[in-house]
């Protein structure tokens, strides 16, 4: 009887069948995908748990509130720093039970390097001229080439004749620089290029006073020496100084914890019991350390150095022939005009590496520019930085402007020589509070007539590292190493992008900017007291805030547990557990950074002195707790998504079987009357049903499959057989209710003419509207049916929509976030694609029973003249009116059940639920293409003959 | 109205064509109350669906009070069923209508210079009616019902009024009524009625009887 019904009633059995092969494939993929996607999520959450360090102990001070606010940590902070943990915290932390790893760093300050830079302008003489005067205008190109600084000019005084200098060799001490001498050709002698008198040693060398730091040099024709006795060459050196961030670290646990002994490049690592040599110079009457130091291979300052060069008026020529006064000379020259001849831009990375090799081998170059003479890197002064003045502003900080006297760079770089400037852009804005200088004291010595003179420190450089090579960890996991890297900022605002033009700033050599350099020079901790040690060196300004932290050198110690840490509640609870014992022994912050994720910070950062205009950045911060947020959320949202769409699958198929079960009501009732009763009639239709649903589980397995194979899903193909047992389930579990109603054993009920049972209306329906409304109440219980299928669509697209912004706010911007929600974010799209499918054939089917059932009736409107147009105007309306009802109910849903799973109404939330509602509208109006088209098929003459 | 050498048939699964109406040709003056008799199934209510525009005929012409209805198509055709009337044995009231609103259900969708309700009111009270306007058609005996659909038939001043066994479900002394009704209607407003019926009595009454066998016309009385 079953098979002759499926048989009989084809068309609506396929209906079924379809209808439920769809609800149970969609299950399948929907879940079979959701599971996997949790599990990709968790997977990716997991394998990118674990930093290089899990904790971060810093002192209370150095927490900005924004960081407390908003669970995050701050990078690059780490230059500005002065100290705050001591030498027994640091060994506290050692000693906690399942610290593995407990590195410090410990900033001692900025120490002044110079790279010369030689200019060889040879070919851009003009031959034709006995003697010519050029002019070299070095620029410095920083800040993404944002900021042009120009730096004092370089001029070279260019004969064909011979010049005669006294060599070194023959100087005498105390009579000052003799000026060279040209040869004319007539054997003239005249004195050309005097030599440059010092005007005062702090004006002299402030790094805004170009007059200063200009040059002029001489260069005679065949058969002339310089001072060293070497040919001359038309060329003129520029200074390039670069600030080096010395930092002490423990060199046992950096090699534990980043791999800083694998990162070596050149020389040595060295080791942590490693301490400053002694050593004693002849003539100094006391003996001086030597710190060891690993230097970084490159540089880590983002600076280009342009030079125009321009052939001066030949007026300047006589200017330096009669000139004797060195400051009025070159004031001179700097008013004349000039031919441009050439442009250059010049990298630092070449002169680095030269300034490095002589660090390493030092003496062996000797090179004028480097202290070679003693053959000592002689560690007179250095400098410190306080943290970037910063204010909170919105969402992220903004710098503030932060004057300071610039005479703090009083003796300039190196030892202070007349030529070791201080780097130009220092003159650019500050935004660091705190500018201090160290100067070396020699422990009080006091110095007598014919003493050597010398600092009581220097540094020796064992080696080189590179700190690409140093670990890192995971990019989604990144936490500050500002140790060894600082990534820059990009744009935070699109007019600030487009200032970078799409490049991210990064530290330049103004140490007062935002931007820090990493350490390039490391030493050990057992070196520290060299400098820290009261008495080695002494401080301006003199106040208590801007001396060094002798007591607390060290400013950060990063922690790595012991053996393995997993992303369950278990290691998460146990790595509490050790912050807070840190915290409770040591008194520091602890953040524990294992489960962050990189994520930005907005600084805004004021505009600057040489064209850097105001700028909107994302600095690279770290969010705390996203790997457990997403776990969580990565749960919720696959319990959720499974919920949903069971729910909109057995909704699709209890309308399905509804509508089966309605149009058979009159045979069921023609059965009851010849003596049938409710259990057999109940056995016939689950017999019938539960067939339908054996083979809709077997079209949607296949269908399931082949969805997968097609779109590259990952589902395991047992979970697609889910789909055969799920669907008889789904199609007897939904045909529950609709077989009990079918089954009463009222059989004239059953067999009376639908339209019965209605209630009179208040209003009677004069328009094509009203009269759709009104038959969308002549079957109420099928209108709410299909208005559910579309509240559970709508709401699933309200929810997923929100859960994705709440999955993605909740983990706002960090790259882990990121990863994992593109990771989700094809099951999202797969299960947006079902709900709204789903939510179309339902009404769609509902539309069509309606069709069906009220044939005669358009078949009448069509005999009476309606046009065509309004018998599907008349449909169409019935349908936004279901899509109405089902979106406005699915939005409310979903925004109440995204506002549980996020915690709260949010904006993003609620635009989701107001753009879910008209989707709800649009999927209705698309469902009524087929219904449509089946007006067009009505059998009209057949359907009014027969009533 | 004006038939020539009309033509219907229906194809039959794995057959040859069923032919419900073959080459006829009928011509009848405005006023005149036809019978069009016969068996079942031959052919009459196909003819009143073909004459009505409700089917299409595979040949012929048919032309009802100067509009040639074979020729027409779409708003014209919806437009030409609104100047005719109809009325079938099953009635086809709205069953979520009242009476009134049932009446003017033709109406509904289009704009029109009188007032629908009063007009509606007017009908109901001509098929005597009047007290029942408000009642669904549930509510409604057989007669009751066709009567409605009488009036609902006669909303647009149809020129041709055709009704398809329009007794067929009610019992004689109802059906007698109605006739009865039909033909003062036509004799009040000159509208062209033929009525399909296999009653003698009905046939009888009309101006001419029409007899039909196997889709063919087989006597013009």
């Amino acid at each position: 009887m079953a098979l002759s019904q499926w048989r009989v009633r084809l068309r609506r059995s396929l209906a079924l069948l379809s209808m439920i092969a769809v609800a149970v494939a969609g299950f399948t993929l929907l879940t079979g995908a959701a599971a996997t996607s949790r599990l990709d999520t968790v997977g990716t959450v997991a394998a990118n748990y674990r930093p290089v360090y899990d904790l971060l102990v810093r002192p209370k001070d150095a927490v900005l509130p924004l960081e407390r606010q908003r669970n995050l940590v701050q990078s690059g902070q780490l230059a500005g720093m002065r100290g705050g943990i001591t030498v027994d915290q640091w060994r506290e932390i050692q000693a906690v039970r399942d610290v593995s790893v407990a590195a410090p760093v410990a900033v001692v300050g900025y120490v002044m390097r110079t790279v010369p830079v030689t200019i060889d302008l040879s070919d851009v003489l003009d031959p034709t001229v006995e003697r010519q005067v050029l002019r070299v205008q070095p620029t410095w190109v920083t800040d993404a080439g944002l900021s042009q600084v120009p730096d004092g000019p370089a001029y070279l005084y260019v004969t064909r004749n011979r010049l005669d200098v006294v060599p070194n060799s023959e100087l005498r001490s105390g009579g000052g620089l003799p000026p060279p001498e040209e040869v004319d050709a007539d054997g003239q002698r005249v004195k050309i290029c005097p030599a440059t008198e010092t005007i005062g040693e702090d004006d002299w060398l402030q790094p805004t006073d170009l007059r200063a730091r200009s040059s002029l040099t001489c260069v005679g024709g065949v058969g002339s020496t310089d001072r060293e006795g070497k040919a001359m060459r038309p060329a003129v050196t520029l200074v390039w100084t670069v600030p080096f961030l010395m930092a002490a670290v423990d060199p046992d646990s950096e090699a534990a914890l980043a791999g800083l002994d694998r990162a070596v490049t050149s020389g040595r690592y060295f080791t942590s019991a490693e301490q400053p040599t002694s050593h004693r110079l002849e003539g100094m009457p006391y003996p001086y350390s030597m710190l060891p130091i690993l230097i970084a291979d490159r540089p880590r300052v983002d600076t280009t150095l342009d030079v125009d060069v321009r052939r001066l008026d030949p007026r300047s020529v006589d200017l330096v022939r009669t000139s004797s006064d060195d400051q009025r000379l070159r004031a001179a020259l700097g008013g004349e005009s000039g031919m441009p001849v050439t442009q250059r831009s010049i990298a630092i990375e070449k002169p680095y590496r030269s300034m490095v090799d002589r660090m390493l081998n030092p003496g062996e170059l000797g090179v004028e520019y480097d202290l070679a003479t003693a053959n000592t890197m002689w560690l007179h002064t250095f400098w410190t930085v306080g943290p970037a003045n910063t204010t909170q502003a919105g969402d992220g900080l903004r710098a503030e402007p932060a004057p300071y006297d610039l005479k703090i760079w009083g003796k300039g770089a190196d030892d202070g020589g007349t030529s070791r400037y201080v780097p130009r852009e220092l003159a650019d804005t500050s935004v660091r509070d705190g500018v201090a200088v160290h100067r070396n004291l020699a422990h009080g010595y006091q110095l007598k007539t014919g003493d050597v003179n010398m600092p009581d420190a220097a540094l020796g450089a064992v080696g080189t590292f590179d700190p690409a090579k140093v670990s890192l960890g995971s990019a989604l996991s990144a936490v500050p190493m500002d140790t060894y890297f600082n990534p820059g900022a990009g744009g935070a605002d699109e007019a600030s992008r487009q200032a970078l033009g799409g490049k991210r700033l990064s530290p330049n050599a103004n140490v007062t900017g935002l931007l820090s350099q990493p350490p390039l020079m490391l030493t050990t901790m057992q070196a520290l007291p060299a400098i820290f040690d009261p008495g080695a060196y002494s401080t301006e300004p003199a106040y208590p805030e801007y001396q060094l932290n002798t007591a607390a050198p060290i400013s950060v110690v990063r922690v790595r547990l012991a053996g393995d840490v997993g992303i369950d509640a278990v290691s998460r609870e146990r790595v509490r557990v050790i912050a807070e014992e840190i915290a409770r022994r040591t008194g520091l912050q602890v953040d524990i950074t294992l489960g962050s994720s990189p994520t930005a910070v907005t600084v805004h950062y004021p505009a600057g002195d040489y064209g850097r205009p105001d700028l909107a950045l994302a600095e690279p911060w770290v969010q705390k707790g996203v790997a457990a947020v997403l776990v969580r959320a990565a749960d919720r949202k696959s319990v959720l998504l499974s919920i949903l769409v069971l729910a909109v699958c057995a909704l699709a198929v209890l309308n399905a079987n509804t509508a089966a079960i309605r149009a058979r009501r009159t045979e069921l009732g023609v059965l009851a009357c010849l003596g049938w009763h409710r259990r057999q009639l109940a056995q016939l239709m689950f017999t019938e049903i539960a067939g339908v649903g054996l083979a809709a589980g077997i079209a949607g397995t296949l269908f399931a499959l082949a969805f997968a194979f097609v779109f590259g899903l990952s589902i395991a193909w047992t979970h697609t057989l889910l789909a055969i047992p799920a669907a008889v389930a789904l199609a007897l579990l939904a045909g529950g209710w609709p077989v009990w109603r079918a089954a009463r054993p009222d059989p004239g009920q059953t067999i009376r003419p639908a339209a019965l049972g209605i209630a009179v209306r208040r209003r009677a329906p004069r328009r094509v509207a009203t009269l759709a409304l009104a038959n969308l109440a002549r079957t109420p219980g099928r209108t709410l049916l299909g208005a559910m299928s579309l509240t559970i669509g709508v709401a699933a697209l309200t929810m997923l929509l929100a859960i994705t912004f709440a999955f993605r706010g909740a983990v706002t911007g960090t790259l882990l976030g990121e990863v994992v929600t593109l990771q989700a974010r094809t099951v999202d799209h797969i299960a947006v694609a079902v709900t709204i499918v789903l939510g179309i054939v339902s009404v769609a089917d509902v539309l069509y029973l309606n069709i069906s059932e009220r044939a005669a009736e358009f078949a009448l409107f069509g005999a009476v003249g309606w046009t065509d147009a309004v018998l599907r105007r008349l449909v169409v309306i019935e349908a936004i009116a279901v899509g109405v009802i089902g979106g406005t109910l699915g939005a409310a849903a979903g925004l109440g059940a995204a506002a549980a799973f996020a915690g709260g109404i949010t904006t993003p939330i609620v635009w989701c639920a107001v753009a879910a509602l008209p989707t709800g509208v649009a999927v209705s109006a698309v469902s009524v293409v087929v219904p449509v088209a089946m007006l067009r098929r009505l059998p009209t003459a057949q359907l009014l003959a027969e009533g | 109205m004006f038939l020539k050498g009309v033509r219907k048939s229906f194809p039959l699964p794995g057959g040859a064509p069923l032919v419900a109406v073959n080459d006829v040709d009928l011509s009848l003056d405005a006023g005149t109350a036809v019978a069009l008799t016969g068996p079942s199934g031959s052919g009459k209510s196909t003819l009143l669906h073909l004459i009505g525009a409700i089917e299409k005929c595979d040949e012929g012409v048919i032309e009802v009070a100067g509009d040639r209805v074979t020729g027409l198509s779409g708003r014209s055709l919806a437009a030409y069923r609104r100047r005719i009337g109809f009325v079938f044995q099953r009635f086809h009231l709205l069953p979520a209508l009242t009476a009134l609103d049932n009446v003017m259900a033709p109406l509904i969708p289009f704009r029109v210079e009188f007032d629908k309700a009063a007009r509606a009111r007017e009908l109901l009270a001509m098929v005597g009616l009047a007290d029942r306007a408000a009642a669904l058609p549930s509510r409604l005996s057989g007669g009751q019902q066709q009567r409605v659909a009488i009036a609902r038939a006669l909303i647009n001043q149809p020129v041709l009024l055709l009704a398809d066994e329009p007794t067929g479900s009610l019992d004689s002394h109802t059906g007698t009524d109605i006739v009865d009704l039909l033909l003062r209607l036509r004799d009040e407003h000159g509208t062209t009625l033929i009525i399909a019926t296999h009653d003698a009595d009905i046939a009888a009454r009309c101006d001419r009887a029409v007899h039909m066998r196997d889709g063919c016309l087989t006597s013009l009385d």
